[in-house]
């Protein structure tokens, strides 16, 4: 399609037009071009499918999947869609199976998704069953590639794409591979649903600009500003971002004179909420990374999660948060993770807004007509930058969606 | 010190809930113990053995945090909540107190609009005699579902 007249022509991406949020089409192309497209969604965790024959399901935009590891230990993903009416067939969420058994007519797969059996298919004392020349291996589930990054499952609905290590960039495996790359163990785990645009929430985690601006939580108690040192890092394809807090600096009050007033004076009556340990050799405390169009990994202080966004239509999303730990924590670093889950989530004393800052644009754009946004903070350039008040990661993510929607 | 029948514990229930939907926040706080757990979670994730849920405060000080939050820090619509919670069921009465759970159905009503169930689930909770009067040491929030609408920022 031609974004064009989206204001996505060019090489800047400093702008949108507002009806890329609430267009039914321009959802439905999405879904051919982005998430059945080339691109990498990521579905699930490794630790969540330990042993063979687990299953889960899960969501590829609106194509419905199932993740499943094989009596041969491998990870494979395939469409939760019967070949015969199209019925989910798996709707429990999770479990263990041998093979899945669709429950309207009880056709049979195999966990590598191959048709095996029809009920009924030779029918009863001679009479109906399927026709002589019904092939069974022309009725396989339709199956989707599926690749792995520290313990992180993606899949891709595409036939042919680029290797998911080349897709993310290398700071941004390095990144995953740094923050995740150990025995994970899931602490927690929910849904927030939000009604807004799915790519408001997406470029919202690329949007290092709002964080002390929207969220006073954390710039009230010091925890987060924008003159702690830190910055934008872009992959080399331009499509993934890792923003990140290096240490403290020295307050800068001044920088924050255009800001709400704070109330700098104000203290926690139980300090142990943000009690934490370094955690990583490199001295980032807070990173977040975008993933072109699903993944956002988390490390806020030693508070570490995925989320994965799943659209529900133009107007709704949902976010799927896992709160992870390690293997390797001590029973007081696991009691600092909980206490930090605080600051994340749906009740995320820091988070929160995110919630519901998605539709605040949402409900007022419904009407816009030919206008776009303005993404100008940091330049125009869609590059790594050592301040985080740029939107040079949500150009980014317009960079991406180009290349999806309209690839050269 | 008073006795905790089905009565008293009712009554610390019904209270809570009255306090939160008249938005008098600021004293969720005084209906724990000093040392008092409110958590809330889905039972999903009880099930699976989740430490971690959507909230999870340790004391009296974690909760007040949580109020100053929702006062001075956080931004959100204006809403408020409508409770209804069922009569508790009592479990034994043990050395630390009496164990009693209670279903409830919470409403969110924002500025304009219909009046919305946001959440439904059960209190868990560890009630206490103090000199005061009858305490949560430990409100537990079973949700029924493992979503959450847009952001909870008033207790449950």
């Amino acid at each position: 399609m031609n974004l064009d007249a989206y204001g996505l022509g060019g090489d800047a991406f400093n702008q949108a037009d507002y009806r890329l949020y609430t267009d039914p089409e321009i959802a439905r192309q999405e879904q051919d071009r982005i998430f059945e497209g080339p691109a990498w969604c990521f579905v699930g965790l490794e630790v969540e499918l330990p042993k063979a024959g687990d299953y889960k399901t899960s969501w590829v935009g609106a194509l419905p999947v199932i993740l499943v590891r094989g009596q041969d230990g491998e990870l494979r993903a395939m469409v939760n869609r019967c070949t015969h009416k199209g019925s989910t067939i798996v709707f429990d969420g999770e479990g263990c199976a041998e093979r899945f058994v669709c429950p309207y007519h009880n056709w049979y797969y195999d966990l590598e998704g191959n048709l095996t059996a029809v009920a009924f298919g030779n029918g009863i004392k001679g009479q109906g069953g399927m026709p002589a020349a019904f092939d069974k291996r022309a009725h396989g589930l339709r199956r989707l590639r599926v690749a792995t990054i520290a313990g992180l499952v993606f899949v891709s609905a595409a036939e042919q794409g680029p290797e998911l290590e080349d897709y993310l960039g290398t700071r941004i495996a390095h990144h995953i591979r740094r923050t995740l790359g150990r025995g994970l163990v899931v602490l927690g785990q929910y849904t927030q649903v939000m009604h807004n645009n799915w790519k408001l929430y997406m470029e919202n985690t690329r949007d290092s600009y709002h964080a002390s601006l929207l969220h006073v939580f954390f710039t009230t108690f010091r925890l987060n500003r924008l003159d702690m040192a830190g910055g934008m890092a872009v992959g080399e394809n331009g499509w993934n971002t890792l923003s990140y807090t290096q240490g403290t600096q020295k307050f800068n009050d001044e920088a924050y004179a255009d800001a709400r007033a704070l109330n700098t004076d104000i203290k926690l009556q139980d300090p142990s909420l943000v009690a934490n340990w370094p955690e990583f050799e490199d001295g980032i405390v807070s990173s977040i990374t975008s993933v072109f169009p699903s993944l956002i990994m988390q490390q806020i202080s030693n508070s570490l999660a995925v989320r994965q966004l799943v659209p529900k239509g133009p107007d709704k999303c949902e976010l799927v948060w896992t709160l992870l730990g390690t293997v390797e924590d001590t029973p007081a670093q696991t009691g600092m993770r909980v206490k930090q889950s605080n600051l994340v989530g749906p009740a995320g004393l820091v988070s929160m807004e995110d919630g519901i800052i998605g539709n605040f644009v949402q409900r007022s754009i419904a009407s816009a007509r030919g206008e776009r946004t303005v993404m100008r903070m940091g330049g125009d350039g869609v590059v790594s930058q050592e301040s985080r008040v740029t939107e040079a990661g949500v150009r980014a993510f317009w960079k991406a969606y180009r290349a999806h929607m309209e690839p050269a | 010190m008073m006795t905790l029948d089905a009565a008293a514990v009712q009554q610390l229930m019904l209270r809570y809930a009255d306090a939160i939907d008249a938005d008098a926040i600021e004293s969720w706080p005084d209906f724990f113990t000093p040392d008092g757990e409110y958590t809330v979670i889905s039972r999903d994730s009880l099930k699976r053995g989740h430490l971690i849920g959507v909230m999870q405060c340790c004391g009296q000080g974690m909760m007040r945090d949580r109020v100053m939050g929702l006062r001075d820090a956080n931004v959100y619509e204006p809403h408020c909540y409508r409770h209804v919670v069922s009569a508790p069921l009592l479990g034994e009465a043990g050395a630390e107190g009496v164990e009693a759970t209670a279903s409830f159905l919470l409403a969110r009503i924002m500025r304009a609009g219909v009046p919305e169930l946001f959440l439904s689930g059960r209190y868990e909770d560890l009630v206490v005699a103090t000199p005061a009067g009858p305490r949560f040491r430990r409100r537990r929030v079973v949700l029924d579902s493992t979503a959450v609408d847009t952001l909870l920022v008033i207790p449950v």
